[in-house]
């Protein structure tokens, strides 16, 4: 069981996301409604697993995950994107974002692409 | 040597066809059974041609890839023997590897180099064999696993995708080689195909395969190893389709006729046109005018087919020029302009040689050396423009320098010398006409107009060159100021809007491009100065003429006055004007090469021919 960070401004998203990884059986530990609230969440708590939706008020998705590879180079995070973005997804795969998930979010591929960075 | 970015599209796709047909031969000669002696000689030009070709785009690879092959053929011409059929193999392999690294021609030869060492691994396999090189351990298995990833259809990010697939393999230190696509589409998210191909060590292909199934998103992830030459011919398939649509090749002698086709038609329906016109049968005069705008439209068409860019002769100039220049210890700075005017296909083989040949001339003998330039008040820097325009007379290409010019004292003086003018004449020639000297055969060669202004060495060649293809040489110089040497030819648009005149008994097609207006005139306004006829024209003297004296023709005209040119003007004295029509210009015929003011000729609706007639090159029968 791993300890996952979500960042997304939507609360219906993070519901949605919350219940897909809560049904795998890892824990989301804390919840992010902007960059800056996701890149404190990180340091407070030193979880497993960011992710983190590209487009947020006050501090968006790519900021926050520079601020976090800059707190830990190891950081695994994985963007959390919508259709068409994607030369920003291949940005913040330069960045270090280990990979991406893409909405509307198919359960299965979402576990999936968890279980492969938490293993990795 | 060119590298790839600077060959424009003509210079490329004339690579391409040469190197098609010469693979395209190969291919033939492999498919023709037991290749022999015979055979041999012409694949080792054939290999040598191509060495060549693949030497100048800067492909330095596969230059030696095919280079090592030249030698091997070069062996068997020695011997005498049949090819073994290892080598015909071998022979396949290269062959089938130049033509997937043609269709990609544009990308280098980089992602390429894997098959070409492979290909080059293969000839020191046989020359430890054949005990060459003895000491050399048997080639080391090099023992790469090709790995082909195929993506989800749904997968939205496939960019994306594939990097973080490489990244995965480069995060559990996997090197790898990637095979397809390259790696800047991938990184622009531009890359369409859903397939990755890596190559990796094959001890570490197991590895890969797991780790790559595991990433959401890829469908499938197969190791291509046991079916190495399978896996490489569909990726060469894959990529030949894809140049495939572009072209198509088609014998030039096709067009040729297709053309000739066309153009009896425009005659006919003139002559359509003319019948209908008689019959005042609106509907029959409007089909025959449709009729008439078609076959034009399919003429364009035809003739668009055989045009090329001039930038295929010009690209090349300025690595000539600096070649040149470095060899003679000079520096030269090259200028080209309008390089994609486009001109007909036979023409521009034709002008080549007498393009080159001049920007030698004009680098050799115009362009000082620095010393010299800096001692005149010149920049060290020589300058060479080449430029071509379309202009109403046809295509124009000019091609200056700014060095020593021509010493028309030195003109004159072998002038005489040689007995060719008497010392009365040459005082009044004009200098314009005295340069003429220098298109007389063997006039130039000789020594010291050579030696001290340089210009004319084979400018006679150059002259007979552009007047077979209708066309007329100029020549301008200043002493110290520098050359220019202009080539006018004749429009490639071979038909042209003409009004049919008739001066002598002999009707003439004059380009409506050239004609400013047609009016009548008194004999009072008709003055002469210094023995010529001119009339007044909005302010201006303009030289009159008539095409039935420069022809000497009996002299009908009547006082119809056609005032015409662009830069020069005259005006020309006619019997009657007959009317506006499309004509088809041909070529000159031989009998009346030579009259500059005769750019071609054209058959009328009742099977007459009426020479065209350029007015402006009329201007120098006015002495």
């Amino acid at each position: 069981m791993a300890r996952i960070v979500i960042a997304d401004d939507s609360q219906f998203m993070r519901t949605l996301l919350k219940n897909i990884i809560e049904k795998a059986g890892h824990e989301v530990v804390g919840e992010a409604s902007n960059g800056q609230e996701a890149v404190d969440l990180f340091k407070k708590l030193n979880p497993d697993l960011v992710i983190l939706d590209i487009v947020m008020p006050v501090m968006d998705g790519m900021e926050a995950l520079k601020k976090i590879i800059e707190i830990n180079p190891n950081a695994k995070v994985l963007m959390c994107t919508g259709l068409g973005q994607q030369k920003l997804v291949i940005q913040a795969i330069e960045l270090g974002a280990k990979g991406y998930i893409v909405k509307p979010f198919q359960a299965e591929f979402v576990i999936k692409e968890i279980e492969r960075i938490l293993s990795g | 040597m060119i590298f790839l970015n600077e060959l424009d599209k003509a210079m490329l796709e004339s690579f391409i066809e040469e190197v098609t047909s010469i693979l395209e031969r190969i291919s033939e000669l492999i498919s023709l059974g037991d290749i022999g002696a015979d055979q041999i000689n012409e694949l080792f030009r054939l290999f040598h041609t191509l060495k060549g070709l693949f030497a100048s785009i800067g492909f330095e690879r596969t230059k030696e890839l095919i280079h090592k092959y030249e030698d091997l053929l070069s062996d068997y011409r020695g011997r005498g023997a049949s090819l073994s059929d290892r080598d015909r193999a071998q022979l396949s392999a290269i062959v089938n590897l130049l033509e997937a690294i043609l269709a990609n021609i544009d990308q280098g030869e980089q992602q390429f180099l894997r098959d070409i060492e492979e290909l080059m691994l293969r000839f020191s396999e046989e020359e430890s064999k054949a005990g060459k090189a003895e000491e050399k351990a048997s080639p080391k298995e090099k023992g790469l696993t090709r790995i082909e990833i195929r993506i989800d259809p749904n997968e939205a990010l496939v960019a994306a995708k594939m990097l973080i697939i490489l990244k995965q393999l480069k995060d559990k230190g996997i090197e790898y080689f990637l095979i397809s696509p390259d790696i800047k589409s991938i990184e622009d998210g531009s890359v369409q195909d859903r397939s990755l191909i890596v190559e990796v060590p094959s001890e570490k292909a197991q590895t890969t395969i797991e780790l790559v199934k595991n990433i959401p998103g890829v469908t499938s992830v197969t190791s291509v190893a046991e079916h190495e030459e399978t896996a490489k011919e569909t990726i060469l398939t894959h990529r030949r389709a894809e140049a495939l649509p572009k072209t198509i090749r088609v014998d030039s002698d096709k067009l040729d006729r297709l053309l000739s086709i066309v153009e009896n038609l425009t005659v006919l329906s003139n002559r359509l046109i003319a019948i209908a016109s008689n019959t005042k049968n609106d509907d029959l005069i409007s089909v025959v005018n449709l009729v008439s705008k078609a076959v034009g439209e399919l003429r364009e068409e035809i003739l668009s087919i055989r045009l090329i860019p001039l930038s295929y002769i010009f690209s090349k100039i300025p690595r000539i020029a600096y070649d040149l220049a470095n060899k003679l210890g000079k520096k030269v700075e090259v200028v080209i302009e309008g390089a994609d005017v486009e001109i007909d296909k036979a023409s521009l083989e034709k002008l080549n040689d007498p393009i080159i040949h001049i920007v030698r001339n004009a680098i050799d003998h115009g362009i000082e050396s620095p010393d010299e330039r800096r001692a005149k008040g010149k920049p060290e820097k020589g300058k060479i423009i080449v430029r071509a325009r379309r202009s109403p007379r046809g295509i124009v290409i000019e091609i200056s320098d700014d060095g020593k010019g021509i010493d028309v004292e030195k003109i004159k003086k072998k002038a005489l010398e040689r007995g060719l003018i008497t010392q009365e004449k040459l005082e009044k020639m004009p200098k314009e006409e005295l340069f003429s000297f220098l298109f007389i055969p063997g006039f130039s060669t000789s020594d010291k107009i050579t030696d001290v202004s340089g210009r004319g060495v084979g400018l006679d060649v150059v002259k007979n060159t552009i007047e077979s293809l209708g066309g007329y040489v100029e020549l301008q110089s200043e002493l110290n100021r520098g050359t220019t040497i202009r080539m006018v030819l004749p429009p490639t648009t071979l038909i042209v809007r003409a009004l049919i005149i008739r001066s002598g008994n002999v009707r003439w097609a004059i380009p409506v491009d050239s004609i400013i207006s047609i009016q009548e005139i008194s004999d009072a306004q008709i003055r002469e100065i210094a023995s010529q006829k001119v009339v007044l024209y909005r302010d201006s003297f303009v030289p009159l003429l008539s095409l039935s004296r420069i022809f000497g023709l009996e002299d009908d005209s009547e006082n119809i006055v056609m005032i015409c040119g662009k830069e020069k003007k005259i005006a020309l004295r006619l019997a009657e004007v007959i009317r506006h029509m499309d004509i088809v210009v041909k070529p000159v015929p031989s009998v009346i090469r030579g009259f500059r003011g005769i750019t071609g000729v054209t058959i009328l609706e009742d099977g007459f021919v009426a020479p065209v007639i350029d007015p402006e090159a009329l201007v120098r029968f006015v002495g």
